[in-house]
């Protein structure tokens, strides 16, 4: 059973449509990210998938309609919005008691072992904390939670470099294993691609890159192409060309590498490259 | 492994029989959201006990201040012994009262304007999407705060006013004691189980009374963007402003204002109706003993006006249930 499946999903508010009839799957064990620009449907999907937001189309999350079924789905999802849910007034010690109370999952020993790695005192208000000390927080109770799946929506947002890779860090290290799932959208694309297995492009409500990492590595090539060649790598006809350095850097889908590696250096592209390649086009053709 | 599924197998014959133990874990799986929502409105909202406390706390420091002013030997309190134990009685109860009566609006004010913010300041702040990613429904988030704003609000007082009574007859019983008259007198002659008894089925009354009123201010809290108060004002005002333009009534307004009694008039025996009236004498006579005569909750519970209160009620909860569904955070 696939921990996430949509066949025809689609969500329209008013004349705006978010998400245009999406076919997707995610299998148990995956991180997926969901990549796209603002405005592009990732919130409406994760909203859909979270049972917050009605849709059309069909859609089920372990099993479940995670509309209908929403408050049976939550003891096995998590979620974390953004980062500034946690309400400002709580105390960290009433957050753990709290989710101890509500989630038959909370492992309260775990959430207190979390915090003991860092600064927070129990006793402080949310509001009391820095950024970067509500995320640590609420990746703490998220943490302890043992749940089947993880939405992250912009979990690192406003935090700097520092506390963004102690976040995916932990995620992995202390989190993550074969039994969970975990969906995670975000604008620090580079950050996540060694987290990440699967890989899933949406722009203006329609998916337009749905990959495993193995695929994505396999099917998409960059070359550094030295000036001799250009017009040859040219002809190949690369799906996005930018100039680094005086020297054309080209993208291609489905070449063969030995021959790139004849023009170039060729290494696999960051998922930032592939992203405005994908979608700078097609933002260009629609203009 | 086969020893182990053994141990655990022999563990299960010593417990409870799995049928009692699932029904009481189902019970308490619903119970515990519930108890734990109760206890997060109490730790964001600390006015439930802080206002009623400082209102206790002004009625104690204007009373010892009132004391103080007593010049020395104008109160023959030697005479007290020689009035007739209904007139204690009287005091004791009126003292009651008092306090039951400055308590009581204090709770209906915290209690109106707690449910005002009560599904705004969650969507205001973005808390919402924490509270919606634990497994709390959204019946069992909107009850907890309709059970705040109309228990644990009053209670919260009920339990102050308590408090202040005893102090206050305390104080006097010291002061009595001080002047050679036994302290006891005043307690022995109170009628407290009584006064407490009415206070609390008048509180019900009120409560049920007013359940539109609160009711009104949880709904506009669960959708309105900004303003609250203005909110809850405005569709009223606009109602009864229309109708007397258009029909030069008021019956509106006064369906409303009907609300403001708590139904008390309704709640208590006709006899009681003269405390309102200027007429009223601080008599035992006008203090049954038992008090229990004033009560008629036959009346009150015949009144249509209770229940239509009540039917309109339960659909502003049920629809502030949908709108904490689908509302999206501000």
């Amino acid at each position: 059973m696939a921990t996430v499946e949509a066949q025809g999903l689609k969500k329209v508010f008013g004349k705006n449509v978010a998400l245009d009839g999406v076919n997707f799957r995610i299998e148990e064990g995956r991180i997926v990210g969901l990549i796209g620009p603002n405005g592009a449907g990732k919130t409406t999907a994760l909203k859909a998938i979270l049972g917050l937001t009605p849709y059309e189309g069909h859609l089920t999350v372990l099993g479940r309609d995670p509309y209908r079924e929403r408050n049976q789905l939550m003891q096995d999802v998590c979620f974390i919005a953004d980062v500034a849910v946690l309400p400002p007034w709580i105390r960290v010690w009433q957050a753990i008691d709290f989710v101890a109370g509500v989630h038959p999952r909370f492992d309260r020993a775990k959430a207190e072992g979390f915090l003991a790695r860092t600064t927070i005192k129990r006793s402080s208000r949310v509001r009391e904390l820095s950024k970067g000390m509500i995320t640590q927080l609420h990746l703490a109770l998220v943490m302890a939670i043992d749940a089947r799946l993880l939405v992250l929506d912009e979990p690192t947002l406003g935090l700097d470099i520092i506390y963004r890779k102690q976040f995916y860090d932990s995620l992995l290290n202390d989190y993550f294993d074969k039994t969970r799932t975990i969906i995670v959208t975000t604008h620090q694309v580079e950050e996540i691609q060694h987290v990440l297995t699967d890989l899933m492009f949406i722009d203006r409500g329609r998916i337009v890159l749905d990959a495993s990492m193995e695929e994505f590595e396999t099917r998409y090539s960059e070359v550094m192409v030295r000036p001799e060649h250009v017009a040859a790598a040219r002809a190949l006809e690369p799906i996005h060309e930018r100039q680094v350095f005086g020297r054309s850097v080209m993208l291609f889908d489905r070449a063969d590498r030995e021959q790139l590696a004849q023009w170039g250096e060729v290494r696999t592209p960051g998922i930032a490259d592939l992203f405005v390649a994908m979608l700078g086009q097609t933002q260009g053709a629609a203009a | 492994m086969n020893a182990h599924a053994n141990i655990d197998s022999n563990n299960d014959l010593s417990g409870p029989t799995p049928n009692a133990q699932t029904a009481s874990a189902a019970l308490a799986a619903k119970v515990r959201p519930l108890y734990w929502s109760l206890r997060r409105e109490l730790w964001e909202n600390r006015s439930i006990y802080i206002a009623p406390s400082a209102v206790a706390l002004i009625v104690l420091v204007s009373a010892l201040i009132n004391l103080v002013r007593i010049p020395e030997g104008t109160v023959p309190f030697h005479r007290l012994l020689e009035i007739s134990p209904h007139y204690l009685r009287m005091a004791s109860l009126s003292l009651y009262g008092v306090i039951a009566g400055i308590l009581g609006v204090t709770a209906g004010i915290v209690g109106w304007f707690y449910c005002l913010d009560a599904l705004f300041s969650e969507r205001r702040e973005r808390s919402v999407l924490f509270w919606k990613s634990l497994p709390v429904s959204d019946i069992t988030t909107v009850l907890s705060k309709v059970l705040t704003g109309m228990v644990v609000v009053p209670l919260a007082a009920l339990i102050v006013g308590v408090v202040l009574y005893f102090i206050l007859m305390l104080i006097a019983s010291i002061v009595l004691m001080a002047n050679g008259v036994t302290g006891t007198l005043l307690f022995a002659n109170s009628s407290f189980g009584e006064a407490f008894v009415m206070h609390v089925y008048g509180a019900t009354a009120a409560i049920l009374w007013c359940a539109p009123l609160y009711a009104w201010a949880i709904f506009v809290s669960s959708w309105v963007r900004r303003a609250t108060f203005l909110w809850a004002l405005l569709p009223p005002a606009a109602i009864s402003l229309a109708e007397a333009l258009a029909f030069g009534t008021q019956h509106f307004m006064k369906m409303i204002s009907a609300r403001f009694s708590g139904g008390l008039e309704y709640a208590f025996a006709a006899s009681t109706n003269a405390m309102q009236g200027e007429e009223f004498h601080f008599e035992p006579e006008n203090f049954p003993d038992p008090l229990f005569s004033l009560l008629d909750p036959v009346r009150f519970l015949s009144q249509p006006g209770l229940w239509v209160g009540l039917i309109i009620a339960a659909a502003f909860i049920a629809a502030s249930i949908w709108m904490r569904r689908y509302r999206e955070p501000l």
